[in-house]
């Protein structure tokens, strides 16, 4: 994929875009191998929701390990959790992921992490944002091969929550309800549409206009830079030393 | 508690997979279907904490260690250290699981090895890597279980794998 640039990393491109949607006085939480939610929402908390709680799952540091896993599911089936994310071996065009099997589920190909809540939390949480580092089309399929969690419910099927949206490293796509399809909001800067096209295994939905995904501030990427990149590096060691999250 | 209700989760492939879950019309909810999940009730658990004392009790890492102790028949848990001060008297910096619920507490220091066990130690990447390339193919993972395991003491493995990780 041919995104570059000098002045922010993938990884703070996402979390700058991550910290948009998290909103003042609500409860957000992510689980484990989040690193990127984890900064986006810690970015949101210094900049415009200082009031907002957030609970990840299983944190180590006592200042984000405020309440247990357990509880936080408790909270998502009260209705109380804003938003969780999620990502997924594989992501279909229905909103389906699938964290469990690839191939046949009897004899799988490759036997995945497994489910760890998000049968519940997908169907509970407010907003679920969706998010993947690698955007191709092995990733994003037109039918999960093991549906982990649903996308979609009938009526009988008590919902308020969902997909929301869709963050990867090359573009932003919003999932409308009514049509049940992702639609495109941005491509990242130097990348085109075609190429997320070509990437993406599931028809979605594209505007006339496509903008570019707007770029981090100086001051977001002092603020990532600084001490938020110390706490997600609390958190996820391996995945700041190896310059996931860049600089 | 015989089984709990779940939201969410129907219509997933995970239902699929466990025919003893039911899903019945929820009694409060009208028209709308709610997921009930059975007990789990374990012969055995098996669980590594941080700490246990002389009386059996045993400070653990997470919140449902408690819980996990609570539904099983025997409670056989692995610690980092034996103290010797009453932990239900000082469980900080973990979760206590009273005596009564424990069968039988081993010292066995880093024994969440190749993961990790913090504050005690962070996990061993370099082990899991080398664990993964090992057990892509049934030769490795014999040549894998060679070294480490077959023929190996607990104190052995742990001497092995504690020389290998000072370099790193």
């Amino acid at each position: 994929m041919p995104f570059r640039s000098d002045d922010y990393t993938i990884g703070e491109l996402m979390a700058t875009r991550i910290s948009r949607e998290v909103r003042d006085d609500t409860y957000v939480s992510s689980g484990a191998a989040s690193p990127v939610p984890m900064a986006g929402v810690l970015l949101a908390q210094e900049t415009h929701a200082p009031d907002m709680i957030y609970v990840p799952i299983g944190a180590s540091n006592p200042e984000l390990n405020l309440i247990s896993g357990k509880e936080v599911f408790d909270l998502a089936q009260r209705g109380r959790l804003d938003i969780f994310f999620l990502g997924g071996a594989q992501i279909d065009g229905h909103g389906n992921i699938n964290l469990t099997t690839i191939g046949d589920h009897d004899r799988p190909d490759v036997r995945l992490p497994g489910a760890a809540g998000s049968g519940m939390l997908y169907f509970m949480t407010n907003r679920v944002i969706l998010f993947r580092m690698e955007h191709t089309s092995r990733v994003f399929v037109e039918n999960v091969d093991f549906i982990t969690s649903a996308g979609t419910s009938g009526e009988r099927v008590e919902r308020p929550g969902g997909p929301s949206m869709l963050i990867t490293n090359i573009c932003v796509m919003t999932y409308q309800k009514e049509q049940k399809k992702f639609e495109l909001e941005s491509v990242h800067p130097g990348v085109t549409v075609d190429e997320v096209r070509e990437n993406t295994g599931f028809e979605f939905l594209i505007p006339d206009e496509v903008p570019a995904t707007t770029t981090p501030t100086p001051e977001q990427l002092e603020l990532l830079r600084g001490s938020i990149k110390d706490r997600v590096g609390g958190e996820y060691p391996g995945f700041v030393a190896s310059g996931g999250f860049g600089g | 508690m015989p089984f709990i209700p779940s939201r969410g989760v129907i219509g997933t492939d995970l239902v699929n997979l466990h025919p003893n879950w039911k899903i019945i019309e929820d009694p409060y909810n009208e028209g709308h279907d709610i997921l009930l999940v059975p007990a789990i009730r374990p012969d055995i658990a098996m669980i590594h904490a941080f700490k246990a004392d002389q009386n059996g009790n045993v400070l653990a890492p997470g919140y449902e260690d408690r819980m996990v102790a609570q539904a099983s028949d025997k409670v056989l848990v692995t610690v980092e250290e034996i103290v010797d001060y009453d932990l239900s008297e000082d469980p900080r910096g973990g979760h206590l699981i009273p005596w009564p619920f424990i069968s039988l507490v081993i010292h066995a220091p880093r024994g969440s090895h190749p993961g990790g066990m913090k504050p005690y130690y962070e996990a061993d990447n370099g082990h899991f890597s080398r664990y993964m390339e090992a057990s892509r193919t049934a030769d490795g993972f014999n040549a894998y279980l060679d070294e480490f395991v077959r023929g190996h003491t607990e104190d052995e493995y742990r001497e092995m794998v504690t020389r290998a990780a000072v370099p790193a």
